[in-house]
């Protein structure tokens, strides 16, 4: 899992112009798994369709 | 005669504009506090004494000429090092920007203080670019909890939290984007406040998180922070985020008691994996108010996922300069998030800011229904400085994405709120937030208040 994570990091982060060292490559893979579980939630979350995403929040 | 030290913000002001002491002899005395327990306990990064002791002296010129020099006349200030200061650089906790230019100007609200009276002394600790809860830093130091240094003082706006905890100033400023005002307040025992999302400017405050970034303060007692609020309020067009309110002063209503405000206490999400003592000062300060309702705010963990993923992103997309150009000068923790947030996919974001959208609805609804809602800051006391799991219920889990579980999904829509202190003597403080309708901070200051002259909540000066 953890190399699978560090070979994505690799491929994925010169396409956003990040050159990253093996070491930093391991550090992004390990703060992956949190985010991306983080991201599972808000992605599942049942947000009615009229719900709109806003450019600027209003409280 | 005052003890400058112990004293609040309005005895010092009204000490000083009586001619009682002097702005001078005030100053000295902090600055003389701060040389004793700054070793131990590393609030601040800069301390301005020559700058400070001149204001000082203009503060008591005026005194001495029979004009008044404001509300907070003589008061000393210190500011989390991501506030502008007018010479100084903006180091923002990290070590990439110690060949920034200094700052032209004050920040906005570092300057409504300054006209109101008020001393600054210095720049404070904090973790690195305000992304983090313990004030841990890689650059500049642990800040240690002035309530037992061998613990954090929480973060990111730790040495603020400390600093008055430990009575090297009445008031500080700090930043609130997940919880960094309410965590470190509950974890030394001091009154935060973290006003609605746009009531006080940021201009002049280095960013964080745009679209969450909140400025706010610290103080030992609620008046005094409601004082500085009040002088800090007011539109900036400089911040596009601040709404053009009119100033809706809060220091009036603290007199007014509770009468007819309906409270009550947030269940779910609010109470899973907190300690036993944590609910327990919850639920102490609910009876103390006669709050006997539990309410939902549905699906806050997910709101709490949200405001993580949107940290991440957008922190991200801040620091991709520097990323790609200086790796190796941030804190890895710092740096290793930051970068995977420049992988996090476009799509997560706009779902979350839907769901933000969504969530400030449902907490709508039981603002039709409550004034304030109760909800502890942190699941437990401070973390020891250097540890690196806790429990949560019976889950070990990592200390520093943790402490701000109860914290984040209500920054997330924005809520005003206060962090009180639960007197709890002989043992680490705990806070618990009182939670306002968007721009009700008056009514969650007179809540704070009245629980503060019941002696329910206290913070008075630690060591």
């Amino acid at each position: 899992m953890t190399e699978d994570l560090q070979g994505f990091v690799a491929a994925t982060a010169p396409l956003v112009g990040l050159e990253l060292s093996p070491e930093q490559q391991a550090g992004v893979a390990a703060a992956l798994p949190l985010l991306l579980a983080q991201a599972g939630l808000v992605l599942t979350a049942a947000v009615p369709p009229e719900i709109k995403g806003a450019p600027v929040f209003v409280p | 005669m005052i003890d400058p030290i112990s004293a609040s913000a309005a005895a010092i002001a009204a000490a000083v504009r009586s001619g009682a002491t002097s702005a001078v002899a005030v100053t000295r005395a902090h600055l003389d506090h701060i040389e004793a327990r700054e070793p131990a306990l590393n609030c601040f990064t800069t301390v301005l004494a020559e700058r400070a002791l001149a204001v000082a002296r203009t503060v008591d010129a005026v005194v001495a000429a029979g004009r008044d020099p404001g509300p907070l006349a003589g008061v000393p200030f210190a500011v989390k090092d991501l506030f502008d200061i007018a010479g100084v650089t903006t180091l923002a906790g990290s070590r990439i920007r110690r060949d920034a230019p200094p700052a032209a100007q004050d920040a906005t609200i570092v300057a409504r203080l300054s006209a109101a009276g008020a001393v600054l002394l210095g720049a404070q600790v904090m973790d690195e670019f305000a992304y983090g809860f313990t004030t841990e830093n890689a650059h500049y130091g642990a800040t240690r909890n002035p309530r037992d240094p061998a613990h954090v003082a929480g973060g990111s706006s730790g040495g603020s939290a400390a600093s008055v905890a430990a009575g090297m100033v009445p008031l500080a400023l700090g930043t609130d984007t997940n919880g960094s005002i309410r965590v470190p307040a509950a974890f030394c025992g001091v009154f935060g406040l973290k006003p609605t999302y746009g009531r006080l400017s940021r201009s002049g405050v280095f960013p964080f998180v745009d679209s969450l970034d909140h400025a706010g303060a610290f103080a030992r007692s609620v008046p005094d922070l409601a004082l500085a609020y009040d002088v800090m309020q007011g539109p900036d067009p400089s911040d596009p985020v601040q709404v053009a309110r009119p100033v809706e002063p809060a220091s009036e209503a603290l007199a007014s008691g509770i009468d007819g405000l309906h409270i009550a206490t947030l269940g779910g999400w609010f109470r899973e994996g907190a300690e036993a003592a944590t609910l327990e000062a919850v639920d102490r300060v609910a009876a103390a108010l006669g709050a006997r309702d539990s309410v939902e705010l549905p699906e806050a963990a997910r709101a709490r996922a949200a405001a993580f993923c949107i940290t991440a992103a957008e922190g991200a997309a801040l620091h991709l300069p520097t990323l790609r150009s200086r790796p190796d000068e941030y804190d890895p923790a710092t740096r290793d998030r930051l970068l995977a947030g420049a992988l996090l996919p476009g799509s997560v974001v706009v779902q979350a800011q839907r769901l933000r959208r969504w969530f400030r609805e449902q907490a709508a609804r039981l603002f039709a229904q409550y004034d304030v809602l109760l909800a502890p800051a942190t699941p437990g006391t401070a973390p020891l400085v250097g540890q690196a799991t806790m429990m949560l219920g019976d889950r070990e889990v990592p200390v520093r994405p943790n402490l701000g579980l109860y914290t984040q999904p209500l920054s997330f829509i924005g809520l005003p709120i206060v962090c009180v202190p639960v007197a709890r003597p002989g043992a680490l403080p705990l806070g618990v937030q009182i939670v306002a309708a968007p721009w009700a901070e008056a009514t969650a200051l007179r809540v704070a208040a009245w629980l503060e002259r019941r002696g329910v909540v206290a913070a008075p000066v630690a060591g």
